[in-house]
């Protein structure tokens, strides 16, 4: 992930976005995912998704199912309910804290 | 391009050879290295032994520092068996275990059952060992032994203390009603979190 707190800290929202927007994916094609929609600018390292999805698999946001894909196991993981209700939260938070940052980085455009 | 079973068998001894020692966790990153190793070899035009070793090079630090953060992940089993406690059936439980502990160490004393319980504890630590050591011989999963170190500090605890809270009645009643407790409570817990476990990675089990 481009070295920045700012985006570890959205690290697991970014995540929950996707999976509401694709209904279930693979640790490798969320950071593809997130590769072609900031056309390389931001790069999720595997240090940073694999921790972060394991934590929301415990937390019970997520859910997660395995199959044998391409001679090996594949683990997919889909919000769960829960998780459903949580990004709605956490998508809302973090649209408030783009405005507020945008308030005061650059009041006239913030208008 | 994709990979051979072969090819998919030497990324997994690899990352095995570098510590991904819980089956659950490596599978997932054999996934993941196995992704980027084709794409690798597709864009360009690289056979399988170049795009791996080229990869390695580039990600290794990272991948080994994701199988290291697993070594300290506490908070979530210890915030689960919080929750999976509070539910009428294990406050159920606790109640009567209180109120048995109570009724057995008035009429008996705490020198004949005070020692009996600590029995049964081992009796269950040990048995519950050698079914937790049954389940992970074969292959070690990280969802499953999570949770079975809470188990083993209960019992240092239970071994540190019980001399000092089984001197009076009333502490000997609280100290082994709260063990009991918690020792069954968790051997549920556990048992919960195994059928969790079965049913969202099915395929394993298969």
């Amino acid at each position: 992930m481009k070295n920045s707190q700012l985006y570890k800290g959205s690290l697991n929202t970014i995540i929950m976005k996707l999976l509401e927007e694709k209904g279930r994916m693979y640790g490798y094609e969320i950071t593809q995912k997130v590769k072609e929609i900031t056309k390389g600018e931001l790069n999720i390292t595997e240090g940073a998704l694999y921790p972060a999805l394991h934590k929301l698999e415990a937390e019970g946001l997520l859910d997660v199912e395995v199959e044998k894909v391409d001679n090996r196991l594949r683990k997919y993981y889909k919000l769960t309910e829960k998780g459903t209700t949580e990004t709605v939260n956490r998508l809302a938070e973090l649209e408030e804290f783009i405005k507020n940052m945008q308030t005061i980085v650059n009041p006239k455009l913030s208008y | 391009m994709k990979l051979s079973k072969e090819s998919i068998q030497s990324i997994d001894n690899y990352l095995k050879h570098e510590g991904f020692v819980y089956f659950d966790i490596r599978m997932e990153m054999v996934d993941h290295v196995a992704n980027a190793v084709e794409e690798k070899m597709d864009a360009e035009n690289l056979n399988f032994y170049d795009a791996f070793k080229s990869y390695m090079i580039a990600h290794k630090k990272e991948i080994v520092k994701q199988n290291k953060e697993h070594g300290f992940y506490f908070k979530e089993p210890i915030l689960n068996f919080i929750k999976f406690c509070f539910n009428p059936f294990i406050f159920l439980m606790g109640g009567l275990i209180f109120f048995s502990l109570n009724f057995l160490l008035t009429k008996f004393g705490i020198q004949n059952i005070g020692n009996s319980i600590l029995w049964v504890i081992l009796i269950i630590y040990l048995v519950f060992g050698f079914w937790h050591f049954l389940f992970t011989r074969k292959k070690m999963y990280f969802y499953v032994e999570k949770n079975f170190w809470i188990l083993f500090v209960f019992f240092h605890i239970t071994n540190f203390f019980k001399s000092s809270f089984n001197s009076e009645l009333q502490s000997a009643i609280i100290f082994n009603s709260l063990i009991l407790f918690l020792f069954l409570s968790f051997i549920l817990f556990y048992f919960s979190e195994i059928r969790k476990f079965r049913t969202h990675y099915e395929y394993l089990f298969e």
